[in-house]
Order: C-alpha cells, then sequence, then structure tokens
C-alpha cells in the first residue's frame, strides 16, 4: 500500500492506494500513529482495493482514539465495492464516510 | 471463455507470506477472469483464513506449511485450504454481534465473519491428520446477496 500524506486546510489528508490488508494495515498504523491527537482527519479511499480484518482493526483503533480527543475521523471517496466490505463487518455505520474529499475539506477549513 | 483450471501455492506459516498469496491470487484472478468484486472477495477470504492457520493452527511452531489450492470454472471458483495443524474447525468460532457499538466491538471472529459472509459457502473437513477448509464462490454470486439462502441452508 503506498501512503501519501497532505495537509489541506486544518485537515489532514492521507491518501491511501492499494490492498488494506495485512501489510497495509500494519503500514498504516505506522502513519496514524502519530496523528492520532484529535484534530481533522481524513482518509482517502479512492484508490483502495479491498479490506481484510487486520485493516479493520486499524480503522477501529483509530476511530477510538480520535474520537476519545474529540478529533474528527473521516474515510472519503470509498468506491461501492470497497463499501460493502465496511457493511459486511458490520461497520457500515460506525465510521463518518464522506462522498466527496474537496467537499469535505472546504466547507470545514 | 474461460478455461478450467486448477494452481496450487505452499505457504510458511510466516505472515510475511501473506504478500505473496496476494500477488498470487491477483495472478489467478488475471487468468480466471474473475471480475474485480469477486478478487476483492477472494483476496479478502483466503487472507483472513491464512493468517487464521498462521497465528492460530501453528501457532509457536516453527517452519510448518500448508498449501492453498484455487480452481475455476465457469461456474465459480473454489479454494482448498490444507493444514496440518490440530484440529481445529474456524467455523465453530462463536459469530459476532455486529450490532453493538464500536466501544464494545469484540476484535477477534472478524475475519471468519468475514470469510463467511463473503463466499458462497465455506465448509471444514478433518482428513488424513489434516484440517481441509474449502471455500466456494459462484461467479454470479456477489457476497450479501445470497446470504439468505445460504443461513436457510
Amino acid at each position: 500500500m503506498h501512503i501519501t500524506k497532505t495537509e489541506q486546510g486544518k485537515w489532514v489528508v492521507l491518501t491511501l492506494v492499494g490492498k488494506l490488508d495485512n501489510s497495509g494495515a500494519e503500514q498504516l498504523e505506522g502513519v496514524l500513529a502519530p496523528l492520532l491527537v484529535g484534530g481533522h482527519l481524513v482518509l482517502d479511499f479512492k484508490e483502495v482495493e479491498y479490506v481484510t480484518s487486520s485493516g479493520f482493526r486499524t480503522l477501529m483503533v483509530a476511530l477510538k482514539q480520535q474520537s476519545a480527543k474529540q478529533g474528527q475521523f473521516v474515510l472519503a471517496q470509498m468506491s461501492d465495492p470497497v463499501h460493502r466490505f465496511f457493511e459486511i463487518a458490520g461497520l457500515g455505520r460506525v465510521f463518518k464516510f464522506a462522498d466527496n474529499l474537496e467537499t469535505l475539506v472546504k466547507a470545514d477549513s | 471463455m474461460i478455461l478450467m483450471q486448477s494452481q496450487t501455492i505452499e505457504l510458511r506459516n510466516d505472515l510475511r507470506d501473506i504478500a505473496m498469496l496476494s500477488a498470487w491470487i491477483d495472478r489467478f484472478a488475471d487468468e480466471a477472469r474473475l471480475s474485480a468484486a469477486k478478487r476483492g472477495e477472494l483476496q479478502v477470504a483466503l487472507e483472513e483464513v491464512a493468517i487464521n492457520v498462521i497465528k492460530h493452527g501453528y501457532g509457536e511452531q516453527v517452519d510448518r506449511r500448508f498449501t492453498i489450492t484455487l480452481s475455476s470454472d465457469e461456474e465459480g471458483v473454489t479454494a482448498e485450504v490444507i493444514d496440518e495443524a490440530m484440529a481445529y474447525n474456524p467455523l465453530e468460532q462463536p459469530a459476532i454481534d455486529t450490532d453493538l457499538p464500536l466501544e464494545s466491538r469484540q476484535i477477534g471472529g472478524l475475519g471468519v465473519h468475514m470469510v463467511k459472509q463473503l463466499m458462497s459457502s465455506v465448509s471444514y473437513e478433518r482428513r488424513d491428520g489434516r484440517n481441509v477448509l474449502t471455500l466456494y464462490s459462484g461467479r454470479s454470486n456477489d457476497a450479501g446477496l445470497d446470504r439468505d439462502i445460504r443461513r436457510a441452508g
């Protein structure tokens, strides 16, 4: 998985490309660790192929930590097939999803 | 036309082999002309199963092996996962409750839950001192759509 970090207004944007599988989750965990301090964090899922339970675990831990610090944790631009994995995992209503990254960042910066 | 084909990979009980598994599934999916959605389902299901074998089947044991055989035809794709660990049926894990709020969600069990939901059928058998887990995914079945039928059966 390739992960790039940019800052847009008050949002930190992580762009994920590839598989959020066991090794992808490990990488993401490392990138996320210093960022889970509250604030506005959005993960661009546009180029994510699929998510395994390792990926869900990393995302759930991140969401819990961000929520505990009153931060934002948003998953943006997810394709329908990938969103279906969230539904199957029973996480379709647990996370905050945004259809459009640009709109989100502009509306709240 | 889709040719019937079958391929086997042997993996070590080492999480680093998971990347090899993923690349192998991608090649198989290309050759079997699976849809992007089917490919993703197969990738997720087989990673969950392989990690289960590595972590729970073989545990701390060193240099153990297991095999995965993928075969496909016009109807669907079958994966057979064979390991030599102690008898262990992952399908007997208690179901997880996906209606719980995030704070109460248990971390374990999500992988097996995903496998059951994604595949058209999953069966376990102890055969000749080996664990044999067989996964089947029909080409026309989308995960989630045939779930009620599976539950009924």
